[in-house]
C-alpha cells in the first residue's frame, strides 16, 4: 500500500484521497485495522499462524469487538475509530515471508 | 540429507570392543610408510574475523569434510538455560538468515551432502560431508546453519517435539542415564550439565533465549573451522564471507570436581554402576600415561564375543567374583581441563556388590603393587592401535582435530601421539595411578540396586 511503502514519495493529493477513502470505510468505525479484514487465503492463514502471541490476541480482540458491534448494528464512538496514522500493517511482513517461501518452493519444484 | 541429532561423548576415545591384532613393530612401520592419508600435519591459520581455520589435505578420497566447531557445550549453560545446547543442536536444519529450512534441505540434497550437529559437553560441532566439487554450496550451507541462525519462533516451537523424543529415547537407556548422572554428581555445574534437556524445560525455549545464548557464546576465539580433504587456500576462500554472531570474550568457568554419590532405583534384572575419581585434562602432561593405565586396567574384551578375562584385568577380577553375566570396563573421559577416571560395571542385580568390590580391589592393587612390564607394553600397543583404527574414519579424524584445536590451539599429528605413547614408562603409569586413583570418588548407580553397596560401604 502506498502508505506502508517506506521509501516511496507519495504525492500530497494521493495521501488526501487515501485518508478520505479510509475515513469513509466501514471497518475503522468498528475499531479494526486493514490487516484484520484480509480475506483468509492459505497464505494469510499461514502468516496468521506465525504472529507473536500478543499481536494475535490483539487481532482477536478487535475482531470479536467488531463482530459484536456489527451484530448490534452499532459502531464505536467517533473518537475511538481507528485512525489512518494508528493503522499498522502488522501482517504484511509475515505474508511477504510466506509468499517468498512459496516462490522458492515453486522454483525448486520446477526443475 | 538428514540432520543427524547424535550426541556422543567423542572424547571417550576407547571403544569397548577393540580387536587389537598382534601388530608387531615391523608391520607398523611399513604401514606408516604406505598410509599417506592421515599422516600429514594440519595447516592452521586465522581468518580476519578471528576464527581459527585448519585443514588437512588428503588426495585419496573424493569426499571432503568440513566441521565448524564452537566451544559452546552444555558446560556453558546457566542454571536457567538448561538444555539450551540440546535445542540448538536439534534446530540445525531450521531457517537461517540466508536460507529457509526448505532451501537448506534442498541445496544439501541436490549436492548429496550430509549436515549434522554433534554436541559434546564442551563443544558443538556442525559437520558437513560432501564431494569436493560441491564444496562452495556445501560450505555456504554449513556457515549459514552454524552462524546465521534466525530462530523463527514458529520453527522453534516445532523443534520442541524433537527434544521431547530424544529425551524419551535417553530415558530408555540406563547406560546413557548413568553417564549423565555420573557427570552431574562429579561436577555439579559446568561439566555436570546434561547433554539433554530436562523435562521442565520442554517447550520453554524461546527465540530470544536462543539468540541471546548464541550472541553471547559464539565468539570468534571460541570457534574454529576444520577441513579434511580440502586445501587451505580453498577453504579460506569459501569462508571469506563468514561472520561471527558473538562478540566480546568470556572465559569459561573452570570445572570443579566435587565427588559424591547418586543412585536411581528403577527395578529390573540388572544394575549399572560407575565409580570414578577425578582424572586429568587433555592438556595435562600425564594424560597419555593415564590412557595407558586405562588399557592396563582393561577396556573390555579384545576379541568379539569372548569374555575378555585374558585381556582385561578388571574383567578377570570380576569374573572370579561371580559366574553370572557381567560387563565392566575402565573409563577415562578427558575434557580440556579435567577428566574422569574409573570404571563402570553392569551385572545381575544380586551380584553387583561382589563385582564392584572385586574391581575396586583390582584398582587398589595397582596403587599398592604397581603394574607388570608386559602389561604396560600391551597397553601401549592397544592405545596406539585404537588411535590408529579410529583415525581410519574421516569423521573421527576431523572431530579429533576440532577438539584439539579448541582446547589446545595446536593439532598433534598421529606420529607425535605415537611418540608420546612410546615414551611412557612403567614408573609414569604407576605415578599417575597413585595420583588419580587415590582421589575423591564419585559414584552413580541405576537399575535394580538391591545389593549395590553405597560408596562409603565400598571404600
Amino acid at each position: 500500500m502506498a502508505v506502508a511503502a517506506k521509501n516511496v514519495a507519495v504525492p500530497v493529493w494521493r495521501m488526501t484521497l487515501a485518508k478520505w477513502a479510509y475515513n469513509k470505510s466501514y471497518f475503522p468505525s468498528l475499531g479494526m485495522m486493514r490487516d484484520d479484514c484480509l480475506y483468509e487465503t492459505d497464505v494469510v492463514k499461514e502468516a496468521i499462524k506465525r504472529l507473536p502471541n500478543n499481536v494475535y490476541d490483539a487481532r482477536q480482540f478487535r475482531m470479536s469487538r467488531a463482530i459484536y458491534l456489527s451484530c448490534n448494528k452499532d459502531t464505536l464512538p467517533k473518537d475511538e475509530w481507528t485512525k489512518i496514522e494508528e493503522d499498522e500493517l502488522y501482517l504484511q511482513p509475515y505474508i511477504a515471508e510466506v509468499e517468498r517461501e512459496r516462490d522458492i518452493k515453486r522454483e525448486w519444484n520446477k526443475q | 540429507m538428514s540432520a543427524k541429532f547424535t550426541s556422543r561423548s567423542v572424547l571417550q576415545a576407547f571403544k569397548r570392543h577393540v580387536s587389537a591384532r598382534a601388530n608387531t613393530a615391523r608391520q607398523e612401520s611399513t604401514d606408516a610408510a604406505g598410509l599417506q592419508v592421515q599422516d600429514q600435519h594440519a595447516w592452521v591459520s586465522k581468518l580476519p574475523n578471528g576464527v581459527t581455520v585448519a585443514s588437512l589435505d588428503s588426495t585419496t578420497s573424493p569426499v571432503a569434510r568440513v566441521v565448524l566447531v564452537a566451544n559452546v557445550g552444555p558446560r556453558f549453560e546457566e542454571s536457567d538455560q538448561l538444555g539450551i545446547t540440546h535445542c540448538l543442536r536439534v534446530s540445525v536444519d531450521q531457517a537461517n538468515k540466508s536460507k529457509t529450512a526448505f532451501e537448506l534441505t534442498r541445496h544439501l540434497t541436490q549436492i548429496g551432502a550430509n549436515l549434522s550437529c554433534t554436541a559434546t559437553r564442551e563443544n558443538l560441532m556442525y559437520s558437513l560431508d560432501c564431494l569436493k566439487d560441491n564444496l562452495d554450496i556445501g560450505v555456504s550451507c554449513l556457515v549459514s546453519a552454524a552462524t546465521q541462525q534466525a530462530f523463527k519462533p514458529w520453527e522453534i516451537q516445532d523443534c520442541q517435539q524433537r527434544i521431547v523424543f530424544e529425551a524419551a529415547v535417553v530415558e530408555q537407556q540406563p547406560e546413557a542415564r548413568l553417564t549423565e548422572m555420573l557427570h552431574q554428581v562429579a561436577y555439579r555445574d559446568t561439566l555436570g550439565r546434561s547433554l539433554y534437556a530436562p523435562s521442565h524445560m520442554f517447550g520453554k525455549y524461546s527465540s530470544e533465549m536462543l539468540m541471546e545464548y548464541v550472541n553471547k557464546n559464539f565468539t570468534a576465539e571460541r570457534m574454529a573451522v576444520i577441513g579434511l580433504g580440502i586445501g587451505h587456500k580453498q577453504l579460506t576462500r569459501y569462508l571469506k564471507t563468514m561472520s561471527v554472531p558473538g562478540s566480546g570474550s568470556n572465559t569459561a568457568k573452570a570445572a570443579k570436581y566435587s565427588g559424591g554419590e547418586v543412585r536411581h532405583e528403577i527395578g529390573g534384572d540388572t544394575a549399572y554402576a560407575a565409580i570414578v575419581t577425578e582424572g586429568l585434562g587433555s592438556q595435562n602432561k600425564d594424560a597419555v600415561a593415564l590412557s595407558v593405565l586405562q588399557c592396563v586396567m582393561g577396556c573390555g574384551p579384545t576379541i568379539k564375543w569372548s569374555n575378555g578375562s585374558a585381556a582385561s584385568k578388571i574383567i578377570q577380577a570380576a569374573g572370579q567374583a561371580t559366574d553370572q553375566p557381567f560387563a565392566t570396563s575402565c573409563i577415562n573421559t578427558t575434557y580440556s581441563d579435567s577428566g574422569l577416571f574409573g570404571f563402570y560395571a553392569v551385572a545381575q542385580a544380586s551380584q553387583m556388590g561382589q563385582v564392584l568390590k572385586a574391581v575396586l580391589s583390582e584398582f587398589g592393587s595397582v596403587t599398592k603393587n604397581g603394574v607388570a612390564d608386559q602389561d604396560v607394553q600391551k597397553a601401549k600397543m592397544q592405545v596406539k592401535a585404537c588411535a590408529a583404527m579410529m583415525s581410519e574414519n574421516g569423521s573421527n579424524v576431523i572431530q579429533n582435530i576440532a577438539q584439539q584445536l579448541l582446547s589446545e590451539g595446536t593439532v598433534q599429528s598421529q606420529e607425535e601421539f605415537f611418540r608420546l605413547v612410546d615414551s611412557v614408562s612403567k614408573q609414569d603409569v604407576v605415578n599417575v595411578a597413585k595420583k588419580v586413583i587415590n582421589g575423591k570418588p564419585s559414584m552413580a548407580a541405576i537399575g535394580n540396586l538391591s545389593t549395590t553397596p553405597h560408596l562409603d560401604e565400598l571404600m
